[in-house]
C-alpha cells in the first residue's frame, strides 16, 4: 500500500499555489506548518526563494509570482499574508510570532487558503465557526476553539521528530506480537 | 432674520408626531392668511415607549434642532401641537413548538468547514489508544481527541491498516480531518471538529458520511439509509426520523447506535389561543400554523379579547404581552383588551439538547404580534409634561390617522379620495379619505419590529440591532480586498483597500459603511429571509388594513393608496408593495410630504396645517 500523501504535490513548478517565502535565518520546518495551515483548507503551497530585501518586499514579490496571487512570509518575528494587488508595503494581515512560530504559520497558512478561496479570514481570537444545520452562532472561546491545538503538544510534535517514530515502532511491536502484521 | 423682529412678527407652531420609532417635529410660521409657512423639520429616535412621559427628552430633542435649524428659540414657540396617538400599543412574542432533543449521543450532525476524505464509513467506535488491541475482523471508527498530533495519529491509522484492520473512518476533536484523511493513501471519511468527543460511546455500531465538496451527506439523511446501515426494524426506524431530518443539508454526519439512545422530537404543547370576537368566540390549537390563526382572527373579527390556554407556550406569551402593556399603561392585568393578533409562522435554529458537536436543528416556531387599546389620558399626560418642561402652551392637536390623510395630501399630485398606509415599527395603520365621508381608519398588530424579530430568529443571530440592520439596508458580498458584489449582481470597485476583516463576508451597505453579518449565512440565505419577513408581515397586514378601510370591505374599490412613515424609505417595501396591490388594481405611491419630505413628517405637518384650518374658520 502507498503510503504517499494523495494531496497536490508540486507536480508542475508553475500550478497555481500559495507562494511562500521564509526570511534569511528563519526555521526551513517552519514551511511544513504554513503549508499544513494551506492543506487543511485544501489549497497548495510551494515554497519560493526570496530574492528581495526585506519581509514585506519579498511576500509582496511572492504574491505576484503566485498564480493565485497569494503569498506568505515567514520573518523572525512576525509572518505575513500579502496579495498580488495590495500595495508593497501593505500586507494584507501581519501575524507576531509570540514565541509560537508554528502554531503562528499554520495560522497563517489556513488564512492564505481561505483569501484563495474567498472565505472570511480567521483573524480574531475568537471566531464564530459552522456548528451544524448549516449554522452558525457565536460560541465561547473555549467552546470553538476547536481548530487550535494545545500549544504543548504542538511544540513538541515540532521539536522531536523522533516521538512519532517511536510510537509507531511500539505500535508494530504490539502488533507483530499479535500476528497481525 | 433678527430674533426680536420675527418674534413679533411670526407666530410659531410647532406640529410633534411621536411615534413607536421616531419623534418627527414640523415648524411652521401660521401668521399669514393663505397657507401655513413652514420653516423647518427634524427627526430623532423616539425615547421610551410611546405614549409614556419618557417621550419628553426625544420631544424636545427635536424641538431644538427644528428651532435652531431656523435660528430661534425654542421659548419663541407660542403653541405646540402632539398628535392624539392612535389608542394601541403593539407587542411581540415567539416560542418554538417544537424540540429535538438527543439522549445519549446517537447523533453528530455536524458541518465543520473541512471534513477529511470522503464517502461512507461503518464501524464500533474505539479509542485511537486501542487501536493496539483491534483485530483484522473489527470494522473501526477511530475516536480521535485533540491531544493527538495529525502527523502521529496518520501514522498509526496507516500501519494498522498495513497490518490489516480495517479501519473506516474517524471522528475527530481537532481541526485535522483534512490532514489525516489525506496521509492515508486511501480515501476514508473524517469528520472534525467535534467538540465534545468524550461524549461519543466507545464500542458502539457507528456510521461516519463524508460528502463530495459541494455535495451533503446522502445515506444518513435518508431514513432507510440509516435503517439498512444499522439492520433496524420496521419500529426501530421510525426512532431514527429526526436523525434523518436534522442531517438534512450537512456534508459530513455521524450517527451512532447506542442501546438506550435515542433522539426524539417532543412536540412542546403549544395550546390553544381563544379569539373572542363582537358575535362570536372561537378556539384555534396554535399547532394547526399561522394561516389558521388568521383564518379564525378573519371570522371573528371586530376582535374584542383573546386568551391563552393556561399552563401552554401560547399562554405564557399572551400573559407576557398583558403584563408588558399593564405596566406601561398603569392598568390592572385584567383591564388589557387585546385587539387584535398577527401569527406568523417561521423555523429557527434551536441547539439539540444532548448533541455532541453543538448541533442544531431547525425546529417550528410560532411569532405572534398582539395590540391591545389604551385610553387617551395617555397623550395628555406627555403633553402635561412636556409644557412643564419647555413652559410653551401644549395641547393635543387631532387624531393621528386624520393628521396623517392631511400631511399625505401635501404630497404634489394627491388627492381624495385616497387611503394612506402607514407601516410602522410596532402596529401597522391604514386611513381612507372620500369625499363626504368620515375618515375610516385601522390599526393592526404587527409592523416593523416583527420583521425584525423573524429576521433575528430565523438566521439564529441572537441580536435584535443586527437583524434591524438586515432589514433596513441592502446586503452585499465583499468579494474581494478592492471589490464587492451587491445583491442584484452589479459590482462596485473601491480605490483603496478595504478592512481584511470583512473579506469574503456578507455585509450590508449603510451609506459609506460596510457592516459584516455575523455568521456565514450566505448572502442568498440572508437576502430570502429578510424578504420572506416582509412579505409574512408587512404584505399580510397591508392587505388586512386597506381591506378593513375599504368600502364593504373590498380593496379593489380603493384607487390610490400613500405609504407615509419610516415604510416608504424602505428600500425594497415600497417597490414590494406596489407590485404585490397593483394585483388588485391598486396604484401605490409613498408620500412626498410638502413636496419635500419624503414620506416622514406626514403627521406633524398635518397637525399644523389642522390648526392652521381650524384657525382660519375662527374656531381658535
Amino acid at each position: 500500500m502507498s503510503v504517499e500523501p494523495v494531496y497536490q504535490r508540486d507536480a508542475v513548478p508553475e500550478s497555481p499555489a500559495i507562494h511562500v517565502v521564509l526570511a534569511p535565518g528563519v526555521d526551513s520546518r517552519l514551511f511544513r506548518w504554513v503549508e499544513v495551515g494551506a492543506e487543511e483548507e485544501g489549497v497548495p503551497c510551494r515554497l519560493a526563494p526570496a530574492s528581495t530585501e526585506g519581509l514585506a518586499a519579498a511576500t509582496y514579490e511572492a504574491a505576484q509570482a503566485s498564480r493565485l496571487g497569494v503569498g506568505v512570509g515567514v520573518g523572525a518575528e512576525k509572518v505575513l499574508l500579502h496579495e498580488a494587488h495590495m500595495p508593497v508595503g501593505q500586507p494584507v494581515w501581519e501575524w507576531p510570532s509570540n514565541g509560537t512560530p508554528a502554531e503562528v504559520c499554520r495560522l497563517a497558512g489556513c488564512n492564505a487558503g481561505r483569501f484563495v478561496k474567498r472565505m472570511p479570514l480567521r483573524l480574531e481570537e475568537v471566531e464564530p465557526v459552522v456548528v451544524g444545520g448549516a449554522l452558525a452562532t457565536g460560541e465561547p472561546a473555549a467552546e470553538i476553539q476547536a481548530g487550535t491545538p494545545p500549544a504543548a503538544i504542538r511544540e513538541v510534535a515540532a521539536k522531536d521528530a523522533a516521538a512519532p517514530e517511536a510510537i509507531i515502532q511500539a505500535i508494530a511491536r504490539v502488533l507483530e506480537r499479535r500476528g497481525l502484521a | 432674520m433678527g430674533r426680536g423682529e420675527c418674534f413679533n412678527v411670526m407666530r410659531l407652531i410647532a406640529g410633534i408626531d411621536v411615534g413607536n420609532a421616531t419623534t418627527e417635529v414640523a415648524l411652521a410660521d401660521v401668521s399669514t392668511t393663505s397657507a401655513p409657512r413652514f420653516l423647518a423639520s427634524a427627526s430623532v429616535p423616539t425615547t421610551g415607549i410611546k405614549g409614556t412621559v419618557r417621550n419628553i427628552p426625544g420631544i424636545v430633542d427635536a424641538l431644538r434642532r427644528a428651532t435652531q435649524s431656523v435660528e430661534v428659540q425654542l421659548s419663541d414657540i407660542s403653541l405646540a401641537l402632539l398628535n392624539e396617538a392612535t389608542p394601541v400599543i403593539g407587542d411581540i412574542a415567539m416560542e418554538t413548538i417544537t424540540e429535538t432533543l438527543v439522549t445519549e449521543s446517537t447523533m453528530i450532525g455536524h458541518n465543520p468547514v473541512s471534513p477529511g476524505g470522503i464517502g461512507l464509513g461503518v464501524g464500533r467506535t474505539m479509542h485511537i489508544r486501542d487501536l493496539v488491541s483491534a483485530t483484522r475482523a473489527d470494522q473501526v471508527i477511530v475516536v480521535i481527541p485533540r491531544e493527538y498530533d495529525f502527523e502521529i495519529v496518520a501514522q498509526m491509522l496507516r500501519r494498522a491498516l498495513e497490518a490489516g484492520v480495517p479501519i473506516q473512518g474517524g471522528i475527530v476533536q481537532g481541526d485535522d480531518g483534512v490532514l489525516i484523511a489525506n496521509r492515508l493513501g486511501q480515501p476514508l471519511p473524517f469528520v472534525d471538529e467535534v467538540a465534545h468527543i468524550e461524549r461519543v460511546p466507545l464500542n458502539m455500531m457507528a456510521a461516519v458520511e463524508v460528502a463530495p465538496e459541494g455535495q451533503t451527506v446522502r445515506q444518513l439523511s435518508n431514513l432507510y439509509g440509516i435503517a439498512s446501515l444499522f439492520g433496524l426494524s420496521p419500529q426501530e426506524t421510525t426512532l431514527v426520523i429526526p436523525i434523518a431530518k436534522a442531517l438534512i443539508g450537512l456534508r459530513s454526519a455521524v450517527v451512532i447506535r447506542t442501546p438506550a439512545g435515542e433522539v426524539r422530537t417532543r412536540r412542546i404543547p403549544a395550546g390553544a389561543l381563544t379569539l373572542i370576537g363582537e358575535r362570536r368566540t372561537e378556539t384555534v390549537g396554535l399547532d394547526l400554523g399561522a394561516e389558521a390563526v388568521m383564518d379564525v382572527i378573519a371570522q371573528v373579527a371586530p376582535l374584542r379579547d383573546v386568551s391563552g390556554e393556561p399552563g401552554t407556550n401560547v399562554g405564557g406569551m399572551i400573559g407576557r404581552i398583558r403584563q408588558t402593556m399593564g405596566d406601561l399603561t398603569e392598568k390592572p392585568v385584567e383591564e388589557i383588551k387585546i385587539r387584535d393578533v398577527l401569527a406568523v409562522d417561521c423555523q429557527v435554529p434551536q441547539r439539540v439538547a444532548g448533541g455532541v458537536a453543538q448541533e442544531f436543528s431547525l425546529e417550528n416556531a410560532v411569532g405572534l404580534a398582539a395590540m391591545v387599546n389604551t385610553d387617551r389620558l395617555l397623550m395628555e399626560r406627555v403633553a402635561h409634561a412636556l409644557m412643564d418642561e419647555i413652559h410653551v402652551p401644549t395641547e393635543l392637536g387631532g387624531v393621528e390617522a386624520n393628521m396623517a390623510i392631511l400631511g399625505a395630501l401635501t404630497t404634489p399630485g394627491a388627492d381624495a379620495p385616497l387611503a394612506v398606509l402607514d407601516l410602522g415599527a410596532g402596529s401597522s395603520d391604514a386611513a381612507l379619505l372620500r369625499r363626504g365621508e368620515a375618515v375610516r381608519t385601522t390599526h393592526l398588530a404587527g409592523a416593523g419590529n416583527m420583521v425584525t424579530l423573524l429576521i433575528n430568529s430565523e438566521l439564529g443571530l441572537g441580536d435584535f440591532e443586527a437583524a434591524e440592520e438586515i432589514k433596513r439596508y441592502p446586503l452585499a458580498k465583499v468579494e474581494s480586498l478592492f471589490h464587492i458584489r451587491n445583491e442584484d449582481n452589479t459590482v462596485r470597485f473601491y480605490k483603496e483597500p478595504l478592512d481584511p476583516r470583512l473579506y469574503g463576508r456578507v455585509a450590508t451597505i449603510q451609506g459609506d459603511r460596510l457592516v459584516p453579518i455575523p455568521g456565514n449565512h450566505t448572502m442568498e440565505r440572508i437576502r430570502q429571509v429578510r424578504q420572506e419577513a416582509k412579505q409574512k408581515v408587512f404584505m399580510r397586514n397591508a392587505l388586512r388594513a386597506l381591506s378593513a378601510v375599504a368600502p364593504a370591505g373590498n380593496l379593489r374599490l380603493i384607487d390610490f393608496v400613500v405609504i407615509v412613515g419610516g415604510s416608504g424609505l424602505d428600500f425594497e417595501l415600497p417597490q414590494m408593495l406596489t407590485r404585490h396591490l397593483g394585483n388588485y388594481g391598486v396604484v401605490v405611491g409613498s408620500a412626498n410630504v410638502r413636496g419635500t419630505e419624503g414620506p416622514v413628517n406626514a403627521v406633524a405637518t398635518g397637525l399644523v396645517i389642522q390648526y392652521f384650518e381650524r384657525k382660519k374658520a375662527g374656531l381658535v
